[in-house]
């Protein structure tokens, strides 16, 4: 069956001021997807989902949610979306108790269940003042007032920003765990390639405000590639071959990451005749850096250090 | 939204609104008692109680701080990025989470401010702590300032929330609370203070609405959130104008230049001529100098005989009637006649109750009503009082202490003998008007008190109330029934001086003279002068309201027109008076102003409509602001380039000529965005469409 995604975005762009913070952005999640929307700090994630959840309003293009424009959204379809901003923000002079029943009130339903097994699985009493929590902590408390609503649609901004890892895989077990509903989409946004890769079914990556990969994570790693040039003397400058996304040259060594690498590719490495080409296996991590690093060639070499 | 007033009231309940109580109280209360200034204030000059000087200063200033402090207070630290997008994204709308914020603070500025105004008027209308009686009108002046506090909450709420547009658009909203200020401050009527304030808090709140729903763009709020802040916009520009106007007329209340007649020592009435306050020459009559040097500029004031008006007109055959203007709602005289006092047998300050028309005489050891007098005479303290007819008059003269004056005759007041006596009128009456002329003798002063009746004027010694002279009218009085009436320090000269009654119109009084009469004590004209008419007093054109009044919106100052012409029609008497003014002494102006306004209007459409096309707005769009900029002059113009969403312009790819960002086609050259150049890294999954294939 044919089911009308969950978030449209179609040619979405917004401008600050005349500085152009995403451009020409169109996405399609489907209902029941996890969606990483990745890039690094200042790409366009957040202000894209800002958008989306009709906090902000877009230049041109339009977005929707459950079929609503974004800009429109009613307090309905709101009850449908979680959200979880980036800050964590709690209202500091509230306890845990009185900030879920705080946050209870708005929402048509609210599960106390999900809301306990939350704030316990971070370790939280119902007396404490959401004010004397660490960090993580109140990242938990934070994801336990999204879930307990039940959306159907879960955005998370940067849910792991500035958590220690044992509260970021706290934080990521309890996202997990509203997952395993059915039908339920999340759309979250990180520029942590761990996270995203425990969760997400696909990806979007945007660069400089501009959307450049929309996959799966299988898709994504498959799709780059790593070589490593052995030469005998200095290595030639990388070539320009296309999907080319950076390359590091060191006194007898030419590395280079390719997206979309094919058979042609390694044919044109093959004429820098090298001494040895072998193809390296990357992590997700790694191919992600790559795909959203500086772009051009890198340089390192000893010569220059004893120069100096 | 009931969880949202309360998180509300909890956050702000300590620090803003209890310590705003604790700091306003304090303010108030050593305000209205005066402390420091207690013999200055013997007389009552500086106002009563609730209405005292200093108690208004704190009043008009205090609360409005308490209302920006709880109005930044709500949204400030709330708008720290995620943390507004938080309560944003919350189900219910955004109207309801501005309303709760707005009941939250309206709760908050009453538990502020209400109390420590309460307490005072408690203090105020409980015996024993002011040597003052209380009437419910001197709490109104602190009452309309309570409320202006409330506009400046809302202003300091939309200011927070405000974002987008100009600059300036931030400012606005606070400047048009200023206005409110300067409105309620001035105004004559309590109902229009509260009506100004009621609706700039009705406009303000509309704003704050729609600053709720769009923070950024203005075309994307309700209609009636836009409209609000057009409003506001307007009236802030007014702010901006009263503000402007009151810091450049700072020591210019004396700019006029003029002329008036006194009548000198020794009865001739002589023309002083003056610049800004200050007498600049004497002239006789014929124009020459006096040669007495005692007639000098600047001793001439303490060698001249007062004269005082007794009557405005004798006989009404032409319906004229006396309006009788009870001052601004925010004088204490408008409640309260603060009169006679004395300390035998017992202190006593005596009080008119201007609108009860009764009187009080409180201790002022006691601080309590000892005595009343109302239309039956003199009764206890607290006896129900029957009040005086509306003609009757209280006035306090010489040793006579008071007296009590209507149109069918005058009675002495002794208030410490709690005696009342009628005066023996020597002539028919009715009594047109009293007066109580007085003369500067080498001991101290004589007075007299006048009495203006249908065919004289009677004057008694104000020591024993006994006649001193009759002085029968020697001039058509229907016509010339404006009398005023002079003594000279031997009581043996008195001087009637008739001008042109009320009723004749100010146009015809230009050019008719006066005449002035000294007269015997046998009612004998001793000299007769013709005294002609002199030129009105002229005030250079001060520049600030020259160019207001040209630069003002054609839709209030035709709106005004209509609404003084219809206020006429409808018989007000002061929308009456000023029609007639504006109509009868001054058409040729009004016309000229009319001329102007339409012409800036015109001109400000037209600016406003060809700038609005260079920077690309759409025709319809450029019409309607040019419509405002017809409607509203400068102040269109102005709100045009502060409200409006102004495209913003980069350059275009292809033919390099700016273009709006927002929209999808170039106005120049109708070509779309550029395509992103694919790099051959994207990675898709699926087939792009199309669509897909030219953006990314």
């Amino acid at each position: 069956m044919n089911t009308p995604p969950v978030i449209e975005i179609d040619r979405l762009t917004k401008y600050y001021g005349t500085r152009e913070i995403v451009r020409d952005l169109t996405l399609k999640v489907p209902a029941g997807t996890i969606y990483g929307f990745l890039g690094r700090n200042g790409m366009g994630k957040t202000t894209s989902i800002r958008i989306l959840l009709g906090l902000e309003d877009p230049t041109r293009g339009s977005t929707r949610v459950f079929g609503e424009d974004s800009r429109t959204l009613s307090p309905e379809t709101r009850a449908r979306i979680g959200y979880l901003p980036e800050g964590h923000h709690v209202y500091g002079w509230m306890t845990v108790k009185e900030c879920g029943q705080f946050q209870a009130s708005f929402f048509p339903k609210w599960n106390q269940d999900i809301f306990e097994a939350v704030i316990t699985h971070f370790r939280l009493e119902p007396k404490m003042k959401a004010g004397h929590l660490s960090r993580g902590q109140r990242a938990g408390l934070c994801l336990a007032m999204t879930l307990a609503p039940e959306p159907e649609l879960l955005v998370l901004d940067d849910p792991a920003l500035g958590l220690d890892p044992v509260a970021r895989r706290s934080l990521l077990q309890s996202m997990l765990y509203v997952t395993r509903q059915p039908n339920r989409t999340i759309l979250f946004s990180s520029h942590l390639l761990s996270d995203v890769e425990r969760v997400a079914d696909r990806i979007a990556v945007l660069d400089g405000g501009t959307l450049r990969a929309d996959c799966t994570v299988e898709r994504f790693r498959e799709s780059l590639r790593h070589y490593v040039l052995r030469f005998d003397s200095t290595p030639p400058p990388a070539p320009s071959i296309p999907g080319l996304l950076e390359s590091f040259r060191t006194d007898r060594e030419l590395a280079l990451t390719f997206a979309n690498a094919t058979p042609d590719t390694e044919a044109q490495l093959a004429r820098l005749q090298p001494t040895g080409m072998k193809p390296v296996e990357m992590t997700l991590e790694d191919a992600f850096v790559s795909y959203v690093g500086e772009r051009g060639e890198k340089t390192f070499f000893i010569r220059d250090l004893a120069h100096k | 939204m009931i969880t949202l007033v309360w998180k509300e009231l909890r956050e702000s309940v300590k620090w803003v609104a209890l310590l705003s109580l604790l700091v306003l109280g304090a303010a108030e209360l050593s305000a209205l008692y005066p402390a420091f200034d207690s013999q200055a204030d013997s007389n009552f000059s500086n106002g009563i109680t609730l209405c005292r000087d200093t108690f208004l200063t704190v009043t008009t200033f205090l609360p409005p701080i308490v209302g920006l402090l709880l109005g930044f207070s709500q949204i400030l630290p709330e708008l720290e990025r995620d943390r507004w997008a938080a309560l944003l994204h919350r189900p219910i709308p955004r109207g309801r989470l501005f309303l709760g914020k707005a009941i939250a603070g309206v709760i908050l500025y009453v538990v502020a401010t209400v109390p420590p105004f309460l307490f005072c008027v408690w203090l105020a209308a409980t015996p024993g702590h002011f040597v003052a009686p209380f009437v419910p009108g001197l709490a109104l002046a602190g009452l309309a300032d309570t409320g202006t506090g409330l506009v400046y909450y809302f202003a300091a709420l939309l200011v927070a929330l405000q974002r987008g547009g100009g600059r300036g658009l931030r400012v606005l909203p606070l400047l048009a609370a200023v206005h409110v200020t300067f409105y309620v401050v001035g105004a004559s009527y309590f109902h229009d203070a509260a009506w100004a304030a009621g609706l700039m808090v009705l406009v303000l709140g509309l704003a704050g609405w729609g600053a709720t729903c769009h923070r950024e763009v203005f075309a994307a709020r309700p209609w009636l959130s836009r409209l609000a802040l057009l409003i506001t916009a307007f009236y802030g520009l007014c702010g901006v104008a009263d503000l402007v106007r009151y810091v450049s007329r700072a020591g210019q209340s004396f700019s006029t230049t003029g002329a008036y007649y006194e009548i000198a020592e020794d009865g001739r009435p002589l023309r002083l001529n003056y610049r800004q306050g200050v007498v600049v020459s004497v002239q006789e009559l014929d124009g020459s100098t006096p040669t007495d040097p005692k007639y000098r500029p600047d001793r001439v004031r303490a060698h001249q005989c007062q004269l005082n008006t007794c009557s405005r007109y004798i006989g009404d055959p032409h319906g004229s009637r006396s309006y009788r203007w009870q001052g601004p709602y925010r004088a204490s005289t408008t409640y309260l006649d603060a009169g006679s006092s004395f300390s035998h047998p017992q202190p006593e300050q005596w009080f008119g109750l201007v609108q009860e028309r009764t009187f009080v005489g409180m201790s002022p050891k006691r601080k309590v009503a000892i005595a009343r007098l109302d239309a039956r005479g003199f009764q206890p303290p607290n006896a129900v009082t029957v009040p005086f007819s509306s003609d009757v008059t209280i006035r306090s003269t010489g040793h006579l202490g008071s007296y009590l004056s209507s149109p069918e005759g005058v009675r002495i007041v002794d208030l410490p003998r709690r005696t009342i006596t009628n005066l023996t009128l020597p002539l028919p009456g009715p009594v047109y008007g009293t007066s109580t002329p007085w003369a500067r003798t080498d001991t101290g002063s004589v007075n007299v008190l006048a009495v203006a009746l249908a065919a004289g004027v009677a004057i008694y010694d104000s020591n024993d109330a006994h006649l001193l002279a009759t002085l029968p009218y020697q001039r058509e009085v229907d016509r010339w029934g404006w009398i005023s009436v002079g003594i000279n320090p031997t009581l043996d000269r008195f001087y009637l001086a008739y001008h042109p009654s009320t009723w004749i119109p100010r146009k015809e009084k230009r050019n008719v003279s006066s005449y002035l009469d000294e007269m015997n004590a046998e009612g004998k004209v001793v000299r007769s002068y013709e005294i002609p008419p002199l030129p009105e007093a002229t005030r250079p054109p001060f520049w600030f309201d020259e160019f207001t009044r040209r630069l003002q919106s054609p839709v209030f100052y035709f709106g005004t027109l209509l609404y003084e012409k219809v206020g006429a029609l409808r018989g007000d008497y002061l929308l009456g008076l000023d029609w007639k003014i504006r109509s009868e002494d001054n058409w040729n102006e009004a016309k000229k102003t009319a001329a102007y306004v339409i012409l800036f209007s015109l001109l400000c459409a037209g600016v406003t409509l060809a700038w609005a096309r260079r920077v690309h707005f759409s025709w319809p769009q450029a019409l309607r602001w040019a419509g405002l900029a017809l409607a509203f002059n400068i102040a269109g113009l102005i709100a045009f380039r502060l409200v409006a969403d102004w495209p913003r312009l980069v350059p275009c790819a292809a033919c390099r000529r700016p273009r709006p960002i927002d929209r999808q086609t170039c106005p120049h050259c109708a070509g779309d965005w550029p395509a992103t150049t694919p790099t051959g890294t994207e990675i898709f999954d699926s087939v792009p469409t199309p669509e897909t294939a030219a953006t990314v």
